[in-house]
């Protein structure tokens, strides 16, 4: 297996791809999950492990080259880095931008070793966990994913659970995988074969967001001088606990299914913020602590995401969901029996984890002249190409022109759900966890004799499905509205 | 956090979603009721379905929560030329346009001329002085999509 993992031309494309990622999640407009859906047709041909290659170091990279972006332009390049953009570009403002993104970059590269070291750990036990789960457990997991994204990626629960379920729907069109009769396919053949949903995350990620770009075509030059950018080891170390702290953070928070890297790091950050007594420089205002916190989180939720994919076959975020379909597509079948049945799949993408991270240290300190002139690069030229690409890749997947359609029809659907502010990760891990939800839930009340009540006493007698449900209530609960305004009310009677 | 205020069209949009899920409630009642047990083919559509109908009622009772709904005294056709300005502003509409016009034109004429024209043609729409620059570029980047994707990726090109 040493030898499949350590193949040179694997590595090769692994750090190619960490390269070019870093300058696609640097450049406002571009995201992980646009390149890693183009990525997916792209390397269709391509013998799995190479394929994996490109998407784990473009997920590598471009999760960190947010924080470029974000600590120079005050424009997170991804919503991963949000909270990068709270103390970075003070920093940046005080002619620190070098010290900041190399501040970022190591953060960035001790968070992703950090998740990687806990992937490999945590993902057999999990496994070994996951083989006790029955259907009706799959269908909680999915549906607790659902919830989590809908709920925290959005302004309004309601809207991200309703885009959930549109993908859950269009997830049930074509035949039936049970009794093989037709479900909303209406007698057309495309339809009868289902909606593919690499032409769904093209249409959302790829057409939708370039449309949504050229709605405002400004140019973000990069005013910050930047020198000094070499990475200091030793005056990192007095962030220690503060970067473990946090690549845990980012290891759980992006271990549930749902969540991210973005909401990882805003969590870490607002734990920083709580906990580090008298920082240097006030959170806000260029805190060193306020950078190392989510850039660490960050990265370190990409092996947490891993965990339930791979184990579970349960996607982390939007980006393991758009690499579970990757997986699917070349064959692989992610679930408690990933590492028996694909061990040298399941060994490269943790040491893929390992070594994506070792290229993103040597990267991460070089090409920011290159990034200067990348970032420049209007958007009336980008856009357009992205939405060539986007054409290119739906025909690539099956060579059929109606994809083309579809992904454009899904393009303008993704379009107006943006613009009327409904999130889209949810309709894409609706689409892929449609048939997952759906088989489990039917499996799962077929065992308790076709019975509603059967299904709900076989929930809460057994303990793991009561776990899962009492998580899910808490869950919905902490995200209602009732939740929200009584703490609210608590924090300004403080 | 900073109420924002409704979009044009933001309720009209609103509307259409409450309808699609009538109509998909319509359409799973009719694959459910040919078998009834929980575990049919209908039946987790017709959960779906009720659940995005409770859904749209609720992002419709939400509505109250945004800044005031724009119930002005307008003409239907203005606020509908307000909500077309909105959705399709500056050259947004144009470029769709071109996008429909390279999909359709696109097996007939092939890959390398229609998104060498689709590209010249988005560009000089953004920028109209700059004909041959336009030009130049879109040959360019179709020249670097052809070699990447053809030779590299070997992908099969439409």
């Amino acid at each position: 297996m040493l030898s499949i993992i350590l193949n040179p031309s694997l590595i090769g494309i692994l750090a190619l791809f960490v390269f070019l990622g870093i300058y696609v999640g640097a450049m406002p407009g571009l995201s992980v999950s646009m390149a890693c859906s183009l990525l997916i047709s792209f390397t269709f041909s391509w013998e799995p492990l190479p394929a994996l290659a490109a998407m784990l170091g473009a997920q590598i990279g471009g999760v960190y080259g947010g924080s470029r972006a974000a600590i120079l332009l005050n424009i997170p390049g991804t919503t991963a880095a949000v909270a990068t953009s709270l103390d970075g570009y003070p920093l940046a403002k005080k002619g620190l931008a070098g010290e900041a993104i190399a501040v970022a970059t190591l953060s960035s590269v001790m968070g992703g070793l950090i998740g990687a070291v806990i992937l490999a750990i945590g993902a057999p036990l999990i496994s070994n966990i996951a083989l006790k789960f029955a259907p009706r457990d799959y269908f909680l997991l999915g549906m607790m994913g659902l919830l989590l994204v809908g709920s925290l990626g959005s302004e309004s629960n309601s809207r991200g659970i309703f885009t959930a379920l549109i993908g859950l729907f269009i997830g049930t069109i074509g035949l039936d995988l049970v009794t093989g009769q037709q479900r909303f396919a209406f007698g057309n053949t495309y339809l009868m074969g289902g909606v593919n949903y690499v032409v769904v995350m093209l249409g959302l990620f790829g057409m939708s967001e370039a449309l949504i770009q050229l709605r405002d075509l400004s140019v973000y030059p990069v005013k910050q001088k930047v020198d000094n950018l070499k990475p200091d080891f030793k005056g990192h170390v007095k962030y220690f606990v503060l970067t473990i702290k946090s690549s845990l953070i980012g290891v759980f928070v992006g271990a549930l299914p749902g969540t991210g890297g973005d909401i990882a790091a805003l969590i870490a950050y607002d734990q920083a913020k709580r906990t580090t007594k008298n920082p240097e420089v006030p959170f806000g205002e260029g805190a060193i602590e306020g950078l190392v916190a989510p850039e660490t989180a960050n990265n370190a939720a990409i092996g947490g995401a891993y965990i339930p994919m791979l184990t579970l076959g349960i996607p982390g975020d939007a980006v393991t969901a758009i690499i579970l379909g990757a997986l699917l597509i070349h064959g692989l079948r992610p679930g408690p029996l990933f590492m028996t049945e694909s061990p040298d799949a399941f060994g490269f993408i943790v040491a893929g984890n390992f070594i994506g991270n070792i290229f993103l240290l040597i990267f991460g300190f070089m090409g920011i002249k290159l990034f200067t002139k990348i970032v420049e690069i209007p958007k009336y030229i980008l856009m357009p190409t992205i939405i060539i690409l986007s054409v290119v890749g739906s025909y690539a997947i099956n060579n059929s022109i109606a994809d083309i359609y579809w992904m454009l029809g899904f393009g303008i659907i993704g379009y107006l759900l943006k613009l009327y502010h409904f999130p889209t990760a949810p309709l894409i891990l609706g689409v892929i966890l449609s048939t997952i939800i759906e088989q489990s839930f039917r499996r799962a009340v077929s065992m308790a004799g076709n019975s509603l009540i059967g299904f709900i006493i076989d929930i809460v007698t057994n303990p793991i499905s009561l776990i899962l449900l009492v998580a899910i209530i808490f869950m919905s609960f902490s995200q209602s509205n009732f939740w929200k305004k009584t703490r609210e009310k608590k924090l300004l009677n403080r | 956090m900073k109420k924002r205020g409704l979009e044009k069209g933001e309720v009209t949009f609103l509307l259409v979603n409450v309808l699609l899920g009538i109509i998909l409630f319509i359409l799973s009642i009719q694959i459910y009721k040919k078998d009834t047990t929980l575990s049919s083919q209908g039946a987790f559509p017709f959960i779906l379905s009720i659940l995005m109908m409770v859904m749209s009622a609720l992002m419709i009772v939400e509505l109250k929560k945004y800044d005031k709904v724009d119930i002005s005294e307008k003409k239907a056709l203005v606020k509908i030329r307000e909500i077309i300005a909105y959705i399709f502003p500056g050259k947004i509409f144009p470029i769709m346009t071109l996008i429909v016009i390279y999909a359709v034109v696109l097996p007939r004429v092939g890959f390398t001329i229609s998104t060498f024209f689709f590209l010249s043609l988005s560009l000089i729409t953004f920028h109209p002085r700059d004909i041959v620059k336009s030009l130049l570029i879109s040959a360019g980047v179709v020249g670097v999509i052809l070699v990447i994707f053809q030779y590299i990726f070997k992908v099969m090109l439409p």
